[in-house]
């Protein structure tokens, strides 16, 4: 039967488990350096001529998306980025201050002719990824540390 | 969690489906060799464990072909959450309980509490 005991007995499992977790979700910094640069390089490759700039996006989007499948292998479980918890927000933060940037870029290279803004816009990119991907984790990381919070 | 008191959930309530349980609750799916790692159990007491959240419809299997052999990556279905959640929720009531007044003991809450 369950006491008040077991009940603890089982919550401080479950966030031992957590914690075991916690330790498996880390993240490299060279990965998230990697991952700021090809983002930022996917941004700056707009300077370039029409086919050139697809080929160098499409090259950095696929070279992202090995990555997540290799983390996924390495770590042995995978984590949706849009997870519900403090973490959305984070992500979806990060997702509309890169997409303003990078737009932005785009319209001063078409309408205003500034053809350089996306390697501007690209060199700005990659800090805000930085600093996004640091923040996402630590906010992943920091939902371990309390029982309460358990997402669904 | 449907709204009411949580309720402790007897599929989840076992150690080990707990743990696995707390494990998949935390990520979007997890491959078979790493829940065995982090429920410290065998091949073949995993694969026993899961059958039983399987038929309960709480978690959800897929395997894939690759490299030679197959790999099974494991999720918690939605109803896996929420019952998790719920069970979670009922450990922490029940724990917090010795701070109730005596006439509100763990065996009236637990009698309250179980899923049927």
């Amino acid at each position: 039967m369950t006491t008040n005991e077991d009940a603890r007995a089982s919550i401080a499992d479950v966030q031992s488990v957590r914690r075991e977790l916690a330790d498996r979700a880390d993240c490299p910094p060279a990965w998230r350096i990697t991952a700021a640069v090809l983002s930022g390089a996917a941004c700056a490759a707009q300077s370039a001529p029409g086919f050139i700039a697809l080929a160098i996006t499409a090259g950095c989007f696929a070279a992202i998306l090995a990555m997540a499948l290799i983390a996924r292998k390495r770590m042995g479980f995978f984590v949706n980025g849009y997870r519900k918890g403090n973490t959305r927000r984070i992500a979806i933060t990060l997702l509309v201050v890169i997409e303003a940037v990078y737009l932005s870029s785009i319209w001063l290279k078409y309408e205003r002719h500034v053809v350089w803004a996306p390697l501007v816009a690209g060199a700005i990119i990659v800090p805000i990824v930085l600093f996004g991907m640091k923040r996402w984790m630590d906010a992943y990381r920091s939902e371990f540390g309390s029982i309460g919070d358990i997402r669904t | 969690m449907k709204g009411g008191s949580p309720q402790l959930d007897a599929i989840i309530h076992a150690p080990v489906r707990l743990r696995i349980a707390a494990m998949l609750a935390s990520v979007s799916d997890a491959e078979f060799a790493t829940l065995r790692e982090i429920a410290g159990v065998s091949d073949s007491v995993l694969s026993k464990h899961l059958k039983q959240l399987e038929d309960a419809g709480y978690v959800k299997l897929h395997k894939a072909a690759a490299a030679g052999h197959v790999r099974t990556r494991i999720a918690l279905t939605r109803s896996g959450r929420q019952a998790f959640a719920s069970h979670v929720a009922a450990l922490q009531e029940l724990a917090s309980v010795a701070t109730l007044p005596v006439s509100e003991s763990a065996s009236d809450l637990i009698a309250s509490r179980l899923a049927p």
